[in-house]
Formats: structure tokens, sequence, C-alpha cells
């Protein structure tokens, strides 16, 4: 779905009669990053016009809203900007992705905040839903991107309006990111998949992972990680079903602080590691094969014999037992 | 005009700082002084205009305590030849990260106050603001006192104290220790017979016009002349409400000038006094 609307026609412009573009799905301008693209207008002015439309003897931004903010806290009196004519709306929310987010990377809340407009958008025109490659083409979003929006997109709206409200606070007081809800709702995902009879309560689960979260019980986000890793520990390790839903049924319970971390280690942390160092024995088990095939041993290195040795005292006290 | 923010974090440590001065000050008006914006080239995130004599610039920054903003127009507001008192605002967070302590440092050598919003939107006075105009360093406030006696360099410290938090009361103070001196060098003329009580009676202007006539000690009346017209301009300055524009400029623009100029009238009075073998000793 191409979207152009032609060269457009340079002029400079009061920012003041510039209003934003409702349409932008960028909800959030860091501070750092802000300051440095002051510091260089203020050096050197705006070298790149901004791009807008005109609605009623004002215009609206298309590209540079960055731009435009640091003009105003400079009080610079015109501004270059390029005025094209009016596109359509699927056009001028296409127009936000294609500018914007193959410039840099940008956050998925923003992106998923605008996406559901799209499709719907999309689908008038298409007369059916679109397809990821379809929307991957016309957003110029990668298909993992789409598939990250989606499950915020998915989220109930009280999730997503606390996430929206956390972003509006200054960076250092925000506590819950687009981040832990990414992390949270991959991992509860994998839960609901090998143990569905989760997936009832799962906005309860979710209240509960929030506050654990915000009490600091689950201290990062990517302990959410362990949580699949509990909840597939059935099939990968063969532990029971049992012992992976007590130990879920404690992180999904919000009267204990009793945290995933906690629930990891206590079920099925040294079995991941054993079966990590079964890796390992294979893979040396392996490479001494070779050598001794290869009638390699003389090229051993004396610091990995001497290693080899120390292990095999270490192994015969483990066999002994 | 609604406050321009350069960040998508910092409309919240706007609207606290705004509930902050509505509290604090009685809902005075927020401004929007085109001509004052125009010569800085810089919208604050907020204008409250105090009085009619002070206006405080406000700059949010949501992760820094010295925003770019004000470093880079500090130049700018010292040369606006009106009382400005800016504020910088920052989440208490990063007030407390041990990385922002140089930055801290920054802004209090460069004169601007510092306020600090937590989680629940309560705002902090960190630095209190004076305006720029009034700013006077620590170290040319330090060199200023050279030569000196001890003593006198301790009360002018005190005094000096008092000027950082509020400039014409601080001003008033170095008067009133004119006044002392003065009332002292009045004792030893008295002593050393130059003067008679009735002429001294207990009052700084009096003992100055007895010692601008006494043949001993009229060869200081440069000296004598300075103290006089220094106490009567800025003994009272903290304390009548401003009706004349005079006034007002006294009260609101002249502090700087008046404190250094305080100082070295100190310096001229004990000078003249030790040339006369006045030993003046503070109570």
């Amino acid at each position: 779905m191409a979207v152009n609307l032609g060269a457009g026609r340079l002029k400079q412009i009061d920012p003041n009669l510039i209003d934003p573009n409702d349409e932008n799905p960028r909800l959030v301008f860091r501070q750092e990053d802000m300051e440095q693209l002051l510091a260089s207008i203020d050096k050197h002015g705006i070298q790149v016009p901004v791009s807008v439309f005109p609605v009623g003897g004002r215009y609206r931004l298309i590209d540079g809203e960055r731009r435009w903010r640091c003009a105003k806290k400079l009080r610079l009196g015109t501004i270059p900007a390029l005025i094209h004519k009016r596109p359509s709306e699927l056009q001028n929310l296409l127009l936000m992705y294609n500018i914007h987010a193959l410039r840099e990377q940008w956050d998925y809340f923003t992106i998923a905040s605008k996406l559901d407009r799209i499709i719907s958008l999309m689908a008038k025109d298409l007369r059916r839903k679109p397809t990821e490659v379809e929307l991957s083409d016309a957003t110029g979003l990668t298909r993992g991107q789409i598939r990250r929006c989606r499950l915020i997109l998915d989220l109930p709206d009280r999730f997503k309006e606390e996430l929206r409200r956390e972003l509006a606070l200054p960076k250092s007081q925000q506590k819950l990111s687009e981040d832990f809800f990414l992390e949270m709702e991959k991992s509860l995902k994998t839960v609901f998949k090998r143990l569905p009879e989760y997936k009832t309560e799962q906005n309860k689960i979710r209240d509960t992972l929030v506050t654990k979260f915000r009490d600091g019980v689950i201290s990062a986000v990517t302990d959410f990680r362990q949580l699949s890793k509990i909840a597939t520990a059935t099939r990968q390790l063969g532990i029971s079903e049992r012992n992976a839903k007590k130990a879920l049924d404690g992180i999904f319970d919000s009267t204990n602080k009793f945290g995933i971390r906690d629930a990891y280690h206590t079920t099925v942390e040294f079995g991941y590691s054993e079966k990590q160092a079964r890796r390992s024995v294979e893979s040396l088990s392996g490479f001494l094969d070779d050598v001794l095939e290869q009638h390699k041993e003389s090229r051993l290195d004396q610091e990995f014999m001497k290693e080899l040795r120390a292990l095999y005292e270490r192994l015969r006290k483990i066999l002994r037992s | 005009m609604a406050s321009t923010t350069l960040s998508s974090g910092s409309q919240a440590l706007i609207d606290a700082t705004r509930e902050y001065f509505k509290n604090v000050f009685e809902n005075p008006p927020i401004q929007n002084d085109d001509r004052l914006y125009k010569t800085l080239q810089w919208q604050p995130s907020l204008h409250v205009k105090l009085n009619k004599y002070l206006d405080v610039l406000v700059e949010v920054s949501e992760d820094s305590p010295y925003p770019i903003m004000l470093s880079r127009r500090h130049g700018a507001v010292l040369s606006v030849h009106q009382p400005l008192a800016v504020y910088s605002v920052c989440p208490t967070e990063v007030f407390l990260l041990p990385a922002k302590q140089t930055e801290l440092k920054e802004l209090e050598r460069d004169g601007y106050g510092l306020l600090t919003v937590d989680k629940e939107g309560n705002v902090s006075e960190r630095i209190h603001a004076i305006p720029l105009i009034h700013r006077v360093s620590d170290s040319e406030f330090k060199a200023s006192l050279e030569g000196l006696p001890s003593a006198i360099r301790q009360r002018l410290a005190q005094c000096f104290q008092t000027y950082k938090n509020k400039p014409p009361v601080g001003i008033g103070e170095i008067a009133e220790l004119l006044e002392g001196l003065v009332l002292e060098a009045g004792k030893r003329a008295i002593k050393k017979g130059w003067l008679t009580a009735s002429q001294v009676a207990g009052k700084p202007a009096k003992t100055l016009d007895g010692l601008s006539t006494c043949a001993q000690t009229k060869t200081q009346n440069a000296a004598w002349g300075g103290v006089r017209s220094y106490i009567k301009e800025y003994r009272n300055v903290a304390h009548h409400y401003v009706t004349k524009p005079k006034d007002t400029k006294r009260k609101f623009l002249d502090c700087r000038h008046a404190l250094i100029a305080g100082i070295q009238q100190t310096g001229s009075f004990l000078e003249a006094c030790r040339k006369l073998k006045l030993k003046v000793r503070l109570q």
C-alpha cells in the first residue's frame, strides 16, 4: 500500500500556528533525546524542514514533532516546513509509521496504540482483515514487531490504561513498563498453553503479578522467563504437573510474598541446571572421543589436563556414593 | 499560552509545581510574557508572577536537576534587568542519585533554585532561588571581605546568609552593623574628649554629625559621609511598603550593588577609625 503525498511546498511558518497530529502514535518523548536535539537546534537551527498539512488557517504536523517541540521551547519565530496536501485518515496513520518507526526504535505501546485503527481501516479497503504480511508491508514494521504489538493490544483495557498512565510519569518514577507487560504476557501465554485451567483466572493472575512487581516481590521483568520455565518443566524435565502447579499457585496467590525466583529455585532450578550439565557432559564426551579416535592425546593443553584430573577425582567421589 | 513540555514525562512535574505555587503563594497569576521570553529565547515550563517586582521562571526536567535549557540560558537570564528567580524541577529520585551531585553543585553555583517532586506529587524546596540580579557568589563575597577584622567578617557572613534568602533584609542587617560601628566610634571619641555625650546621644546620625564637625575627626569626612548615605538608603529597605519608583529600584534592583557597597563602606569606616586611633569593637 503506497503512501505518497508528493514533494510539498517549502515555507517558513510560526511554530505557534502548528498543531501536533492526534494520530501520531508516538506518546513517549524522552528528555535525554529531546535535550540533545534542543542543543543542536539552539546552535545550528532547524536544518531539516518539518512536514505539515493545512487545516483551517493553521497547520497539522505529519513529521517533526520533536523539532517542533524544541522550536517552541526555544521560542523560534519561524521554522522551515514542507506543506503537503491533506492526507486521508489511513494515509495519515500509515505516514506516521513509515516516517517514524523506520527511523528509530519506537516503544511497542506507541506502535500498538494505533495499529488497531490501521487494521480496521485496511479491512474496510480490502474488504477482509489484512494478513500479517500485508500489515508489515503497509506499516514498515517487521512481523515480529507486529506480534509483540498484538500482545499489548490484546491486554484488557484497564491494563492498557495503567500502562499509559505509567508512561506519562517521569522515567525515574515509572515502575511498570511495556517490557513488563510484554514479558508477563509472553510467559502467561506459555502457562495457559501448558496448564489451561489457569486461563479462567487470567485477569486475577495479571493483577497479582502487577502488584507483586510493584511491591518488589517480583524483582525484575526477566523473572517472567523463569515463570515460563516452571510451566514447561512438566515436559522438559518431566516433573509432575502437581509440583509445577503448586509452585505456580504460590506465585499467583496475592496473599503471600512468594516471588517467581523463589518458586523457580525451590522447584525446577536444579533440574534445569542438571539438564544444562548433561549437555556439557555430552559435549565433553564428544570431544574426548574425537581426541582418542584421532590419537591427539599429546596435543592436549597441560592446563586442560590438570582440570580433567581434578574432574576425574570429583567424578570418582560422586560415582562411589 | 499553555506550558511547553519537551518530554512526555514532564507534565506530571509541571502540574505538581503549579499546585505548589498555588498553595504556597495563594494562587499567584501564571504569566505569559512574550517580551521576556523573546529576549531569553526560552519558553519556561511555568512563569509565576509573585508580585509586581518578582517573577519566578520554572523549567522542569524528568532526568536532570540542571536541564540543558537553564545552562544554555544562564548568561541571558543574568542580563535581564529585572528580578527573575529561576527554579529547576526534577523528580526526587533523580535528585537523590549520586551521579547527579555534580549537576546539583553547578545548579547552585549558577544561582538557580531547585524543587523536587516525589511519586505522590509532593513538592519540596531543596535550593532556594533568589533573583539572579541579586546573586553574589560565595567566592565573590569572600573576596570582598579581604582585609577586614575577623569579628566583622563573621558578622558580615551572617548578613550574607540572610541575604541569600531575603536580599533586602540582608542589606538592612549590614546597615544595622554600620550603625553599631558608628555608635562604638562615638563612644571612643567621647572617651578621647573629642565629642560630648550630648553630641552623640546614642544616635548614629547625630554621632556622624559630631564626627563630621569635630576638628580631630573631620579629616575623615569622606568615610563618615559614605556611611551616612548608605544607612539612610538601605537601613529600612526591607521594612517599608514600596510606593515610589525610586524605592522600587532600591528594593528590587539595587540589592547586589548594596551588598558589595555595604562591605566596602564597612572597610572604609574601619580604616578611617584606625587612622584616628579610634579602637572600634563590636558588642
